[in-house]
C-alpha cells in the first residue's frame, strides 16, 4: 500500500512539475501585467508540437531540438508582448482579456494548420526503469523531474538574485514607483514573456515527451494552470510551487486509487475544499 | 411620462417579437429566435449575479447542462408532462447551485471566477462519464417533442418564459434585494458592516441566477426536438459537449457594470468591491 501511494506520488511528480511550470509562467505574467494570459498553454502546445517537428521531421537529436524549440519559445513570447498584449496595454483590462481569448484560438488555429489534429507523442531513447525499495522511476519522468526543479530553481535565482529579477518583482508590486526608479517598463514585460513562454515551451515538451499532444490540452493545461495559482496562492511564487505539486500528486494518486476517468474532479474538489479551509490559497497572503 | 413611454416601447417590442412566427418564412430562422430567446433567459440569469452582484460565475453554462439533462432524463423515465419537465429542471439545478454557491461564494475576484470555472469542468466531466445515466458522448436521442414538433407555439412558450423572466429579474433588481446586491458590488465589507449578511444575498443571486440557466438549459433539448426534426433527418441529440459548446458563447451581459469584476489589473482586484 505504502509503495503504491509512493509509487503515485512520484508520477504525480512529473506531473507537478508541469503544472508548476506553465503556473510560473502565468504567474508572472500575472503579477507584471494584470493579464490572464490564456494562450500560454496553446503556444506551449506549439512548443510541443515544433521538438516533434524538428526529431521527427527534420532528423535531429532530441538534444539539440530542446534548446531549439526553448530559443523559438522565447522569440514568441517578445512576439506575442509586441503584437499582441502591447497595444492594449494602457487600455481598459477587458481589452486584454478579449486578446488573451483570441490569441488562444488563433495559436490553436496555427496548430491545427501545421501540425495537423493527430495526437503525436515525442520520441525518446529513455527507456530504462529504476527499481528503488519496489518503487518503479522510468527514466524519462526522473529527467523531466529534474529538469522541472533545474527550471524552476533557475527561474527563483533569476527572480530573487538578478538585478533584472528585481526590476520584475518592483514592476509586479508598484508599477508607478518602479517607473519613478528608472525601471525600463517597455523591456521588463519583453523578458517577462520570453522567460514565461520557454517555461511553458519546457512544459509542452515534457508533456509530448510523457503522454501526447493534441488539439485542445493546451487549453486544459491553462486552466490547470490557473488552478494551481488560485490553490498556491494567486501571485505567490512558492505559492505555485507548491500548488503545482500538490495538485499534481492529488491527480496521481486519484487517479490510482479511485478512478482515472475522474481524476480532474477529485483535484478539483481539492483545490475547492483547499480554498474553503484557506481563501487566500495556500501560501497567498491573507487579504 | 417618461415611464409611460418605456413601457409602450417594451409593449410595442414585445408585439413585435409575437408576430415574428407570422413574419418569418424560413423556418430555421424562427429556431434561431427560439434559441435567442432562450439566450435571453441565460443573460437575464447571468445579469444578477455577474452584473448586479459583481462576481463572474463560469459555472452557467454547466448549470445549463443539468437543466438540460434533467428535463430530459425526467421526460425520458417518468414520462412527465413536458411544462412539468421544463418546471422541474430549475428546481434540480438550484439543489446543485445550493451545493457549489456555498463554498464559491467564500472567495471573491478571481478566485471565485476559477472555482466556478472547476464547478464547470466537472460537471462536464460528470456528465461525459456517467454514462449509466447520461449515455456518455454518444447522447440522448428521441427527446420527447411537446404539441407534435410544432414550432410556432414552442416560440410562443419561448416568448413567454423569456418575458416574464425578464420582468421578474427587474423586479429582484429593483426591489430592496437588488439593491443589497449592487451594494455588494460596490463594496461587500461595508454590506457586512451595517449588518446585512451579504452571503445569504449572494447565494440568493447565485441560485436564482442558476435556476435562469436551469430553465433555459431544460428548454433547450426540446427546442431542438421540435424545430430539428422538420429541419433535418438527424436524431435530436443531448450530448455533454452542448455545456461547453455553450460556454463558448455564454454571454458576459452588461459588461460595464460588471466592469468592477472583469478587470484584470491587480491594484483593482487586490479589492475587486472597491474599484466600482
Amino acid at each position: 500500500m505504502l509503495i503504491e501511494v509512493l509509487q503515485q506520488a512520484i508520477n504525480g511528480l512529473a506531473i507537478g512539475g508541469v503544472y508548476v511550470l506553465i503556473a510560473l509562467g502565468l504567474t508572472t505574467v500575472f503579477g507584471i501585467l494584470g493579464i490572464a494570459h490564456f494562450a500560454h498553454g496553446s503556444i506551449s502546445m506549439f512548443g510541443g508540437y515544433l521538438t516533434f517537428f524538428l526529431v521527427t521531421g527534420q532528423g535531429l537529436p532530441l538534444i539539440a531540438a530542446i534548446p531549439i524549440a526553448l530559443a523559438v519559445g522565447i522569440l514568441l513570447g517578445l512576439l506575442v508582448e509586441m503584437l499582441a498584449y502591447r497595444p492594449v496595454r494602457n487600455a481598459n483590462h477587458i481589452n486584454a482579456f478579449i486578446v488573451a481569448l483570441g490569441l488562444t484560438m488563433m495559436v490553436e488555429g496555427i496548430n491545427l494548420q501545421l501540425f495537423g489534429h493527430e495526437q503525436v507523442v515525442i520520441p525518446t531513447t529513455l527507456s530504462r526503469v529504476f527499481r528503488i525499495n519496489g518503487v518503479t522511476i522510468p527514466e524519462l519522468r526522473l529527467y523531466v523531474i529534474i529538469a522541472a526543479i533545474l527550471l524552476v530553481a533557475a527561474m527563483m535565482i533569476f527572480v530573487e538574485k538578478t538585478k533584472t529579477g528585481q526590476a520584475i518583482r518592483a514592476v509586479a508590486e508598484n508599477r508607478d514607483a518602479a517607473i519613478l526608479m528608472g525601471v525600463n517598463v517597455n523591456t521588463i514585460p519583453l523578458i517577462v514573456f520570453g522567460i514565461s513562454t520557454a517555461l511553458g515551451v519546457a512544459a509542452g515538451i515534457m508533456v509530448g515527451a510523457l503522454f501526447a499532444i493534441a488539439p485542445g490540452i493546451g487549453e486544459g493545461l491553462v486552466v490547470k494552470g490557473f488552478a494551481v495559482l488560485i490553490l498556491g496562492g494567486l501571485g505567490s511564487f512558492p505559492g505555485a510551487i507548491l500548488g503545482g505539486t500538490v495538485l499534481g500528486i492529488t491527480e496521481s494518486i486519484a487517479a490510482g486509487f479511485i478512478s482515472s476517468a475522474y481524476k480532474d474532479v477529485i483535484a478539483f474538489v481539492v483545490m475547492i475544499l483547499v480554498l474553503l479551509v484557506r481563501p487566500q490559497g495556500l501560501l497567498g497572503r491573507a487579504p | 411620462m417618461n415611464r409611460m413611454l418605456t413601457t409602450l416601447a417594451w409593449l410595442l417590442a414585445f408585439a413585435a417579437l409575437a408576430t415574428l412566427p407570422q413574419v418569418l418564412t424560413v423556418k430555421y430562422y424562427l429556431h434561431l429566435s427560439i434559441l435567442a430567446l432562450i439566450w435571453v433567459i441565460v443573460a437575464q440569469g447571468q445579469n444578477l449575479i455577474q452584473g448586479y452582484t459583481g462576481y463572474v460565475s463560469i459555472v452557467q453554462a454547466g448549470f445549463m447542462g443539468i437543466g438540460a439533462y434533467s428535463s430530459t432524463l425526467i421526460g425520458i423515465h417518468f414520462n412527465w408532462p413536458i411544462w412539468a419537465t421544463i418546471a422541474a429542471a430549475p428546481l434540480v439545478t438550484a439543489i446543485f447551485a445550493l451545493l457549489t454557491g456555498y463554498p464559491s461564494l467564500r472567495v471573491k475576484g478571481h478566485y471565485f471566477a476559477i472555482v466556478t470555472m472547476a464547478f464547470n469542468l466537472i460537471i462536464v466531466i460528470v456528465l461525459v462519464n456517467f454514462r449509466e445515466l447520461t449515455r456518455g458522448e454518444a447522447g440522448i436521442s428521441n427527446i420527447p417533442k411537446p404539441w407534435g414538433g410544432d414550432r410556432d407555439a414552442y416560440f410562443y412558450l419561448a416568448l413567454a418564459l423569456a418575458a416574464a423572466l425578464t420582468l421578474l429579474a427587474a423586479l429582484i433588481a429593483n426591489s430592496r434585494v437588488g439593491e443589497i446586491l449592487r451594494a455588494i458590488r460596490q463594496n461587500e465589507d461595508l454590506v457586512g458592516s451595517i449588518g446585512i449578511a451579504a452571503w445569504k444575498y449572494k447565494l440568493f443571486a447565485f441560485v436564482i441566477s442558476a435556476m435562469y440557466a436551469g430553465l433555459a438549459g431544460g428548454s433547450t433539448p426540446i427546442s431542438r426536438a421540435s424545430s430539428i426534426r422538420r429541419f433535418s433527418a438527424s436524431p435530436n441529440l443531448l450530448t455533454p459537449s452542448s455545456p461547453s459548446f455553450w460556454a463558448e458563447r455564454a454571454p458576459s451581459p452588461d459588461l460595464s457594470s460588471a466592469h468592477s469584476s472583469w478587470c484584470f489589473c491587480r491594484s483593482c482586484c487586490a479589492s475587486p468591491t472597491a474599484s466600482a
